[in-house]
């Protein structure tokens, strides 16, 4: 097990009464990338601005690489780079300009560095232009040299696709990965896209009003199944009723997931689509039983849970709380 | 503390906004220049003049009427003493100097005033408009440091006016009537009570008159600052400072038989009161209105710090 550098224990933020974060712990470890997934207002935001001091803690520590934030600020965020929403620059400075200026808030980044970084985002070329002529995904650029420039142990962004184009996403989630895995710099993102944290994260911390659902490794948590794992295997059958029999006859009628009724179109005679929850080991026995009793088989297929399944699961499908 | 001063003074000069403001302070001192330049110079006459006037106030101190009060006696008498200075040494009352335009232009300070009202007022609450306060206050730096470098900042931004002010005229005068006589001795319109002609140079005094304007600027500077800090608004911030500074001030100039209005900030901000004036109330000294203001202003500042470095940055 890698070290953990970033440790949240018991989080907590309270605003009028009402709990915005309750009681969050969590690690984050070197070379990680953690997503943060939730709805829109179940406290992701708060708690990426509760980490780097944006907003106060009601409750709880946050430590970055053994420093705990509340006793020596400075020596925990010297540890940090992060873009917080939209990264906003100063768009009357040049994206150099940006750069000096927040490398002078750090100790030890040299003009060496400054550079090493630009290249790093691919902005030579448009880097002594002023920022209010860059498109967002150049800014997005700038927002993530701006984060790397002190050598951080952890990169925090919160929702760093919002307005990115498919090409952006893309290349955002191919430096994170990069930095994650060649530098190990922790790396927390916050996303309410699904599919953005699947190809993106190690690890998933669900959030739902405000706690922590799970922190499962995105392998647990949607990936490839074992012998014994139960999948939806979809059968596709000339006759429904026999093969209903057949199949809840050897995995039982609480199995049976859904018969679909798929009328015939041009070229393609009419079938029954039916769902059970078997194993892989159960599907070679299935599909005999069915041929033996002289069904036409025109398919199997079995799918996997996606994380969008996972997540409605465990969420409950509920909407903002 | 330096590179973050550094960073804040970037983003005040960088700013073609900066330089409009700053060019609208050096328009009226070219328009100073135009009138002052059109203005008569010396009345040949100048010197019968003053030997009537001072006649004139000789036949008064005689008092054959015993009306005279002996205050207004002393101020006469010092009246006396100065207009006998100035012709005995040769000081025509109205002839313009460099000098003398310089220290004309110090009383102008109204538009000084609202250029450093806009820079304080809008250097904090503009990151706030811009989105980087995120990215500023996420460093390894507290915000009591971010705080008073940028503080730091707004003042070095009034000195830079003041110096600019002071230099440009100057250097304008100069120009138009030549840079000599800064040795010669001031003599007010209206002298002190203790004052002893010939004691002040015209430098000297020239030097207390940018001083006096520059600890003027720093006090409205510091409300706007403050109102930058705490409201997060620049339009805001603005507007109530200037609202804030003209209320203060006609306050200050209406109430003047209560006594407590000695300890009312801008009873105590015009400094030059010490040096060519009389003090409102008695038992006001430069000592008591630098205290008076330094409490005003470590008041502001525990309001605006506090709100500043603890509240949320949710927006």
């Amino acid at each position: 097990m890698k070290q953990a550098i970033v440790e949240i224990r018991g989080l907590t933020k309270e605003i009028g009464g009402k709990l915005i974060v309750e009681d969050l712990s969590f690690d984050v470890r070197e070379g990680e990338v953690l997503g943060l997934l939730g709805p829109n207002g179940a406290g992701k935001t708060t708690t990426i601005r509760m980490i780097v001091g944006l907003i106060s803690r009601t409750a709880g520590t946050v430590k970055i690489g053994g420093v705990d934030l509340g006793r020596d600020f400075e020596a925990a965020l010297a540890q940090v780079g992060a873009i917080v929403e939209n990264p906003e620059m100063y768009k009357f400075l040049t994206g150099w300009q940006n750069l000096v200026h927040f490398a002078r808030m750090s100790k030890g980044v040299s003009e060496a560095r400054i550079e090493e970084v630009v290249r790093l985002v691919g902005l030579e070329q448009r880097i002594k232009d002023k920022v209010k002529t860059y498109s967002l995904g150049m800014r997005q650029r700038l927002g993530l040299a701006q984060a790397l420039l002190h050598r951080p142990r952890v990169l925090i962004l919160d929702e760093p696709t919002n307005g990115l184009d498919p090409a952006g996403i893309r290349e955002l989630r191919d430096h994170l990965r990069r930095l994650a895995e060649q530098e190990g710099i922790a790396v927390i993102v916050s996303s309410h896209l699904l599919a953005e944290m699947e190809l993106m994260c190690d690890r998933i911390a669900v959030m739902q009003q405000g706690q922590l659902v799970s922190v499962t490794s995105l392998h647990e948590l949607v990936g490839p199944s074992g012998a014994e794992q139960l999948l939806d295997v979809q059968f596709e059958v000339d006759a429904a009723e026999p093969a209903r029999q057949i199949l809840t006859a050897y995995v039982g009628d609480a199995n049976l997931v859904r018969a679909v009724d798929r009328p015939s179109s041009s070229g393609h005679p009419h079938s029954e689509l039916l769902t059970v929850h078997a194993t892989r080991k159960q599907i070679p026995d299935l599909n005999a039983r069915l041929v033996q009793a002289g069904i036409a088989v025109y398919g199997i297929r079995t799918t996997v849970k996606t994380l969008e399944d996972k997540f409605l699961e465990l969420t409950g499908g509920g909407g903002i709380g | 503390m330096g590179n973050l001063i550094q960073n804040e003074q970037l983003k005040i000069y960088i700013r073609p906004r900066t330089w409009v403001l700053v060019g609208l302070v050096v328009l009226s001192l070219l328009i100073n220049a135009i009138f002052a330049a059109k203005q008569v110079d010396v009345m040949p006459d100048w010197k019968e003049k003053l030997t009537q006037q001072i006649q004139q106030e000789q036949q008064q101190l005689l008092d054959p009427s015993g009306k005279l009060s002996p205050q207004k006696r002393s101020q006469l008498q010092q009246r006396l003493t100065f207009d006998q200075y100035r012709l005995d040494h040769n000081l025509p009352p109205t002839h313009t100097t460099s000098w003398l335009f310089a220290k004309g232009f110090a009383g102008q300070l109204g538009l000084a005033a609202i250029v450093c009202i806009v820079i304080a007022g809008d250097i904090v609450s503009s990151e706030f408009a811009w989105g980087t306060i995120k990215l500023l206050l996420i460093r390894p730096v507290t915000r009591t440091k971010i705080y008073l470098s940028k503080y730091i900042a707004t003042l070095l931004f009034s000195l830079f006016l003041i110096v600019l002010m002071g230099g440009g005229s100057l250097l304008v005068g100069g120009l138009l009537f030549g840079l000599d006589g800064l040795a010669e001795p001031y003599i007010p319109n209206v002298p002190l009570e203790d004052m002893v002609p010939g004691t002040l140079s015209v430098g000297q005094d020239l030097l207390i008159t940018y001083g006096a304007a520059l600890l003027y600027l720093w006090v409205v500077s510091t409300i706007a600052y403050m109102f930058s800090a705490a409201s997060r608004s620049s339009v805001l911030a603005i507007t109530l400072t200037m609202v804030v500074t003209a209320v203060g001030e006609i306050v200050a100039k209406s109430l003047p038989s209560f006594s407590g209005m000695k300890f009312w900030l801008f009873t105590n901000t015009s400094l030059l009161q010490y040096f060519e004036g009389i003090p409102p109330f008695p038992g006001m000294t430069l000592g008591f209105s630098l205290a008076v203001i330094a409490v005003y202003l470590l008041l502001f500042h525990a309001i605006a710090w506090a709100i500043f470095t603890k509240s949320d940055v949710a927006a």
